[in-house]
């Protein structure tokens, strides 16, 4: 920017703007001198190219004696071309009579030249010696249209008249035609003014000062300030714009910046805010720009800032916003914001189906109409507690629904804060409906109260029925054993007194005796089945059996019993158990096949019900399957003790022994036609 | 040479009869002394109660030995005998009604020579008897009298 300002170099006119035409009335040579060796020195050490036009009454010599007297190095001024004399006919009079636009376009030229050298501005002084009388009009309208001229330039003029050679009204119309005029009185300058043009010189500094103010608003802006006009060519760019886009007056309409922007206003409807707005992109950069069409012109004014930085933020606040949002609405976790007043200013769609109330119902509203009557204050002052920064990691509230049913909740909560990061101004919690969870714990707590119990009466009673099979394995025989030795002996003492029916008596006591002593060794052995360990192994069943009927034969020499065993059978068992239990069976095979000539017994492997089984066949006596139910209840028993001897407890202790390997026992038979029993061992244990 | 004593330990009055009387069809004639429960027992052993003023030189040839007593259970006289010096080595048949697994295991862990469990039937029973006072009161050949001679 110029200095809006330039130093006259004379005291007492101090500085003056551009455009400043004053005048000087001198009377003798020397008053001359006074004033143009400052204003030129001025002109010269301020980087102005100066001028000046000589008259007679001080001539281009005596101009440049003097200068260089009193200007320091103004040798070096004229060798750099900065100081020019020119005489008053060559530049006035060129053509034999002043020409007032011809003598204005020369000025005009001079200043240009002036500028492209580098130089501020132009200052001249000319003398009006040369005036005719009959030009005068000419010359002060010429003084007119100059104000006009260097008004609107870099130039500064100094007239100088002498006071001899003017009548009053010629000095008075000189006054006129210049902003001001130096004149001399008691020896000293003083400047003497025009009332209107006084004002006007005021109010024209004033305005100059507002001008070249104002042009620095747009100039200094750091936005982009353009001016183009209908046909797209760049008028005005300021600085900024010139630095980010320095081939836009170049390309104009074509540059990314502009382009598009002739066809927006032509399209645009009528504006009622007088202005468009738009983004362009440019070079991965955003521009916000607002485009006023204005003036008889239509001059299109475009002011542009970069929007990049804000955009970006404002596209990821979107985005984050719109994340939260979605995660908000269709979280399956209610989730709830309050305000610092604990009134609810967020409520998610999962809280509505928690509380049964709807997001537009509660918003605003105080915390506690989520809360049961009677833990309002409680649950109030967990929530108080989180306004001293506390965090909630699983802290239980109730929540009550809108129809009254009260739900456990397990609740976490964070503290959102304001800008410095000390204030709470909301607080957001997540809940887990736990209600379900709650009594289920409730439930199982009492179900294994329940178990404990049992088991601890259980406990005790497999003590005391240890403790009973204890004492019955000792205490009930020792009486069988008197019964049925006293039996013996007296009919060994008294065998000679004793009647046949009175022998026969006794010997019905001690069998009696001795099979309750049986049946007591069954049902001990029956409990034991029960109560003991097992051991699993794989277990060998083919050569199990093979030594069950080897055993069975020798027992029975007498009897003709075949034997058929599938080889190869193995399951995973206890092995004393899965033998205690083939025994039975066998024992039972053998007893009831008594009667037959020849017995036929087999041992094997079957399909029933799409699985393989166990079975043991044999070819007796069989039984009616009307009672197969009580086949395997303990002492239950389907022949009589005269047809069969036995106790009743042999399928049970089998059944005891199946089962407690996860296996299932049945038996199908026909009365005479013999009895097939089926077993198996549960899925793990079965052959593979 | 001193008599061969058979200690009996019964409670039940019935097994001391039938036991009687299964030794004497059995021609065992031997000094049956009976002890009514464990505490006695262990007087007679030791020479103690009321029995200070008995001979200790004469130590039972074999003692029959009832597990469930009055006083002091069988297992328990068996522990004595078999902690003291003078009678560690002693033979002890367990004579019992029970077959309980658990009375078998302990019995024989804490040093019973036999167990045999009373048949309910009398022949059985006398049958059993008489083998048992074969063994040990004819095939036996007993442990010296005073064994502290050779743990000294």
């Amino acid at each position: 920017m110029q200095a809006e300002t330039r130093i006259s170099g004379i005291e007492v006119i101090g500085n003056i703007p551009w455009g400043t035409h004053f005048c000087q009335f001198y009377r003798t040579k020397k008053d001359l001198v006074d004033t143009l060796i400052p204003y030129f020195r001025a002109g010269l050490e301020n980087n102005e190219f100066c001028i000046c036009i000589t008259a007679d009454n001080l001539t281009a010599v005596d101009m440049l004696k003097v200068l260089s007297k009193s200007v320091k190095d103004f040798s070096g001024y004229l060798q750099k071309g900065q100081f020019e004399l020119v005489t008053y006919r060559e530049w006035y009079l060129q053509t034999g009579s002043f020409d007032s636009a011809r003598v204005l376009q020369a000025w005009e030229e001079k200043l240009n030249r002036a500028l492209q050298k580098g130089y501020d501005g132009l200052r001249f002084a000319n003398n009006d010696i040369w005036v005719k009388k009959n030009d005068w009009c000419a010359v002060t309208d010429y003084g007119a249209a100059f104000n006009n001229v260097i008004g609107n330039f870099q130039i500064i003029a100094l007239c100088t008249y002498s006071f001899s050679g003017c009548s009053t009204s010629e000095v008075m119309d000189v006054i006129r035609n210049h902003e001001f005029a130096l004149v001399k009185k008691a020896d000293k300058w003083d400047i003497l003014e025009s009332s209107r043009n006084k004002n006007t010189r005021e109010a024209l500094i004033e305005s100059r000062k507002n001008l070249v103010y104002l042009a620095s608003f747009p100039a200094l802006n750091p936005m982009q300030v353009i001016e183009i006009d209908m046909t797209g060519k760049v008028r005005y760019s300021n600085d900024s714009t010139n630095k980010l886009f320095p081939d836009l007056t170049f390309k104009g309409t074509q540059h990314p910046y502009l382009s598009g922007i002739l066809e927006l206003i032509q399209q645009a409807p009528p504006l009622k805010s007088g202005y468009l707005s738009r983004q362009v992109e440019v070079n991965v950069r955003y521009y916000e720009q607002v485009i006023y069409v204005f003036g008889e012109r239509k001059d299109i004014r475009i002011y542009g800032h970069d929007i990049s930085d804000h955009k970006q933020a404002e596209d990821l606040l979107r985005e984050t916003s719109s994340y939260l949002n979605s995660l908000f609405d269709y979280a399956n976790a209610p989730i709830i914001v309050w305000d610092n007043h604990f009134r609810i200013s967020r409520f998610n769609p999962a809280f509505e189906r928690l509380t049964g109330r709807k997001s537009r119902d509660v918003l605003g509203l105080g915390l506690d109409i989520l809360f049961p009557e009677d833990k309002k204050a409680e649950s109030l002052h967990q929530i108080r507690r989180t306004l001293s920064g506390e965090r909630w990691e699983a802290v239980e509230i109730p929540i009550l629904r809108i129809d009254g049913e009260i739900r456990i909740v397990l609740w976490n909560s964070a503290n959102v804060y304001d800008n410095g990061g000390k204030q709470i101004i909301a607080t957001i919690a997540q809940g887990q409906d736990i209600t379900e969870r709650k009594l289920a714990e409730v439930e199982v707590k009492k179900l294994n109260e329940i178990l404990r119990n049992r088991a601890a009466e259980l406990e005790v009673s497999n003590k005391e029925l240890e403790a009973f099979s204890y004492s019955v394995s000792h205490d009930l025989r020792a009486p069988l054993r008197s019964m049925q030795g006293f039996s013996q002996i007296l009919i060994e003492d008294c065998n000679d007194s004793l009647n046949d029916e009175c022998k026969d008596y006794l010997r019905r006591i001690q069998r009696s005796a001795e099979f309750m002593a049986q049946l007591i060794d069954d049902m001990l052995r029956l409990s034991r089945i029960t109560r003991a360990e097992m051991a699993l192994h794989e277990v060998n069943l083919s050569k199990m059996v093979r030594e069950i009927c080897t055993n069975l034969k020798n027992e029975a020499p007498q009897r003709k019993i075949m034997f058929k065993i599938s080889p190869g059978l193995t399951a995973y068992g206890d092995e004393k158990l899965l033998s205690l239990a083939l025994e039975n069976l066998f024992e039972n095979a053998v007893k009831f096949t008594g009667k037959v000539t020849v017995a036929h017994i087999e041992f094997g492997i079957t399909q029933k019900e799409g699985r393989q089984v166990y079975f043991i066949s044999d070819n007796g006596v069989g039984f009616d399957m009307t009672y197969a139910n009580k086949l395997f209840k303990p002492f239950q028993r389907l022949h009589t003790i005269a047809e069969f001897p036995g106790t009743g407890i042999g399928l049970a202790s089998v059944q005891r022994v199946i089962e407690r390997h996860g296996g299932r026992v049945w038996a199908e038979a026909r009365v005479g036609q013999g009895a097939v029993f089926y077993f198996t061992l549960g899925g793990k244990t079965d052959k593979q | 040479m001193k008599e061969k004593i058979i200690l009996l330990v019964e409670d039940n009055p019935d097994d001391v009869i039938l036991t009687e009387r299964a030794l004497k069809k059995s021609h065992i004639l031997n000094k049956l002394v009976v002890a009514r429960d464990g505490a006695e027992a262990l007087d007679y052993i030791f020479g103690t109660g009321n029995y200070s003023s008995r001979d200790m030189t004469a130590m039972p040839e074999v003692i029959l030995l009832d597990l469930k007593l009055p006083k002091i259970d069988g297992l328990e006289v068996l522990k004595k005998i078999r902690s003291d010096n003078r009678t560690k080595l002693l033979p002890v048949v367990i004579l019992t009604s029970s077959k309980e697994e658990s009375d078998l295991i302990k019995g024989y862990s804490l040093g019973a020579n036999s167990y045999i469990r009373k048949p309910v039937n009398f022949n059985q029973f006398a049958e059993a008897i008489r083998q048992l006072g074969l063994y040990w009161l004819v095939l036996n050949e007993a442990p010296p009298q005073d064994t502290r001679i050779i743990n000294e």
